[in-house]
């Protein structure tokens, strides 16, 4: 079986919502060709494309007859993995160790300023159509939801927990403005949630040669949970402890607590980023409040995604902080929890490490 | 994919359908991929406990009215907490989802795999009222082009080049209409007439109603499964031997020129480019000496014409003329879509699967009346987008060579 490195990266958009200068595709075309870029490789290298395009975020039936030629497919062997951006992460991963391929260019964005409202009016249709779309269930009621659900199975402590998380996550703000916020859905306030904003986001993976990478991707695991909110479990994360149990096993990792140094974990809400310790193996389930609290460099070290997330493939930008930080060296195994759909239904864990 | 050095070969062991037919009378869409997975699962002697992962073919979602519906199916193919992802590239769905689950398997992480998806094409009404929104707002939308303009356009171009006739076009038909009445699952399951074909109502010259496919609903699923995970006693396995995608320009306006390869808008160039590299993967040097049957995605009688000539049947300009001699017949050299193909059935997230499936039913002897004799090797192919995105898979008999 071969093994899979991760060469390049690039993005443009992002946290600071800086993709509004583009058109779509231009995006696109930025942020894959900054990836090319990195990885030292013209597009001509490429043997194989896998988007994550969203025809709901992005406004078109079919968003890849758009989307595809700037991410690199223009006649190249292409996919669109449509659930998650960590489902195309993981076809990609699967598609090197398969031997089908030697270099792909992974990509996904989202576009916040395609429509006037944001994401979250289409968003309503992706709910459960007989019994949950009447609802008006959007991503942010889905939060709000599991926000509750987290907080009366946690405890009183739990608020001041994700009040603590946020702040960090959203830095230069302080759990005092953060509880000062406007209420938006309950419990959640206006700064407990990131703005939608701009970006996407590339990274180009290749078979590993008899030269071991600078960065690995040592494993990818995924696992879901069923669409409606109703008939779940919102105050747990199974499936991502599901996913992370995959991941490990096929990376090596023994015990996560020890063998992991950074982990860049989904926020979409604090109180989803504190659902993903215990599963993740960040630590058990009695210390999660106590570590949300006090907080820890090695939890999303670059600042978490409050201050600005694009919408549907914004969560890939954890994969490439986590390879920013191996390359760096302020880890050198590092763990990107990318999520999807409501409440964290769809959960992708990669492990990346550095190779050399 | 040059060079292809494979971690483990992929087999089909179990394939479903539900009938085809119009979405009035079809089930709802999770009850159809309820059906076509346990209609696969039954023929692979397995149960839904003893798959690995899922792979769902859901193309527009705007067609059926539930966007990203992948999160609605979950429960209903039983993948809480299983890993579950969705394909989408238009009408090469079903062929893009076999080839997602072909990576499950190869890459040895899962054994078995199921790849399902349905679809309910008038669920949101007309298909081409929406059809003409997957085009470019600015430039393309207010020509306007649907799927229908679009192939009529291609069409055009064809005739002009090679000097194909309607005649030469309701021939396809005719054959497509013939094989499609022996086919079980067919929507479409009557025989017609040259007359018949050229009488019919225009709907965008040179296209008449009986040169298109259908809007059809219906379900489609495959069990994917490695070397380890076949049983010799329970199996018939149809084996992945190469698998490929190749997509063209989004704009239509930049294919009107002719290519190096001698290709333009009347053809299908990156099928052409598909078929090269998973005839490469699969080791097929003569396709018209080594193919038996070929199930392509031609929602036109043109599409056919052209397409056999980009999957290397014939030269350009010449197929046209040998659909007349009955070369692509059931009966005939290369049979072109023995099942009746998309003119007969078109659930569009699932219709490249059903070839998939066609495939796999006839170098499996397992494909009833539209049997092809001996088959042993055979092509699917998908089309979507506008006329953007092709793949090829070639399924064989034999397992390949490791």
């Amino acid at each position: 079986m071969h093994g899979a490195a991760i060469t390049g990266i690039g993005e443009a958009g992002g946290a600071d919502g800086d993709g509004r200068e583009h058109s779509l595709e231009s995006m696109i075309f930025a942020a894959a060709g900054a990836a090319l870029a990195d990885a030292g490789i013209d597009r001509d290298d490429l043997d194989g494309i896998v988007i994550a395009a969203s025809d709901q975020t992005d406004g078109r039936a079919i968003s890849s007859m758009l989307t595809a030629g700037p991410a690199g497919a223009y006649l190249n062997d292409e996919v669109n993995v449509a659930s998650s951006p960590g489902h195309a992460l993981a076809q990609a991963y699967m598609q090197i160790l398969a031997g089908t391929h030697r270099r792909i260019l992974v990509s996904s964005w989202g576009k916040a300023s395609e429509s006037a409202g944001g994401a979250q009016p289409a968003e309503r249709l992706s709910a459960e159509p007989f019994f949950e779309r009447d609802s008006g269930l959007s991503a942010l009621a889905a939060a709000a939801l599991q926000a509750q659900a987290h907080r009366r199975a946690a405890g009183p402590e739990a608020e001041a927990a994700a009040l603590a998380v946020a702040a960090r996550n959203r830095p230069g703000t302080t759990a005092e403005q953060v509880a000062a916020s406007a209420p938006i859905a309950t419990p959640l306030r206006a700064l407990e949630v990131p703005p939608e904003t701009d970006g996407a986001f590339s990274l180009v993976l290749e078979r590993e040669g008899d030269e071991r990478p600078r960065v690995r991707l040592a494993a990818v695991g995924w696992r879901s949970d069923i669409g409606r909110i109703a008939e779940r479990r919102l105050d747990r994360l199974d499936h991502l402890g599901l996913a992370a149990a995959d991941a490990y096993a096929r990376a090596g990792v023994a015990e996560a607590r020890r063998e992991i140094d950074a982990w860049h974990l989904h926020d979409y809400t604090a109180d989803a980023e504190l659902l993903a310790y215990e599963p993740l193996r960040i630590c058990p389930a009695g210390e999660v409040l106590a570590l949300g609290a006090a907080g820890s460099a090695a939890i999303n070290p670059e600042g978490g995604s409050l201050r600005g997330e694009a919408p549907f493939g914004g969560p890939l930008r954890k994969a490439l902080e986590a390879v920013r930080g191996v390359r760096s060296g302020q880890a050198g195994r590092a763990v990107a929890q990318i999520s999807t759909g409501f409440a964290g239904q769809f959960q992708t864990v990669a492990v990346i490490e550095a190779g050399r | 994919m040059s060079a292809v050095e494979v971690n483990r070969p992929v087999a089909a062991i179990g394939v479903g359908q539900t009938p085809f037919g119009p979405t009035h009378e079809a089930p709802t869409y999770v009850e159809m991929l309820q059906q076509s997975a346990a209609a696969a699962l039954d023929s692979a002697a397995l149960g839904i406990d003893d798959l690995d992962a899922v792979v769902l073919a859901l193309a527009p979602e705007s067609l059926m009215g539930v966007n990203h519906a992948e999160r609605w199916c979950v429960e209903y193919l039983a993948g809480r907490d299983k890993p579950v992802m969705r394909i989408q590239t238009g009408g090469a769905t079903g062929l893009s989802a076999v080839e997602a689950g072909y990576a499950h398997v190869a890459s040895g992480l899962y054994d078995r795999v199921l790849v399902v998806g349905a679809d309910r094409v008038r669920e949101s009404g007309d298909a081409q009222k929406i059809f003409n929104k997957i085009w470019d707002p600015f430039y393309e939308r207010d020509l306007p082009f649907t799927t229908i303009t679009m192939i009529a356009m291609s069409a055009v171009r064809y005739m002009h080049n090679y000097g194909m006739t309607e005649r030469q076009m309701a021939r396809v038909s005719l054959k497509a209409h013939r094989n499609g009445a022996l086919n079980p699952n067919a929507h479409i399951r009557r025989e017609v007439t040259i007359e018949e074909v050229l009488e019919s109502r225009y709907l965008s010259w040179p296209l008449k109603l009986l040169d298109a496919c259908p809007q059809s609903a219906g379900g489609c699923a495959v069990v994917l499964a490695a070397p380890e995970a076949v049983d010799p006693a329970a199996h018939s396995p149809a084996w992945i031997a190469g698998h490929s995608m190749a997509g063209e320009s989004y704009y239509i306006g930049d294919r009107l020129e002719f290519s190096e390869r001698g290709y333009d808008y009347g053809d299908a160039e990156a099928l052409a480019v598909a078929a090269e590299r998973a005839y490469a993967m699969a080791g097929i040097t003569d396709p018209r000496r080594q193919i038996d049957a070929v199930e392509t995605y031609a929602s036109f009688t043109p599409v056919e014409i052209h397409n056999a000539e980009a999957l290397g049947l014939a030269d350009l300009g010449t197929a046209a003329a040998l659909f007349e001699q009955g070369f692509f017949d059931l009966d005939g050299e290369i049979p072109l879509n023995p099942s009746g193909g998309v003119i007969c059935t078109n659930p569009i997230s699932v219709t490249a699967m059903v070839r998939f499936v066609e495939a796999v039913l006839q170098v499996q002897g397992r494909a009833g009346p539209h049997q092809v004799p001996n088959a042993r090797t055979a092509v699917a192919t998908g089309a979507g987008g506008s006329h953007q995105f092709f793949n090829v898979a070639v399924v064989t008999s034999e397992e390949p060579n490791r």
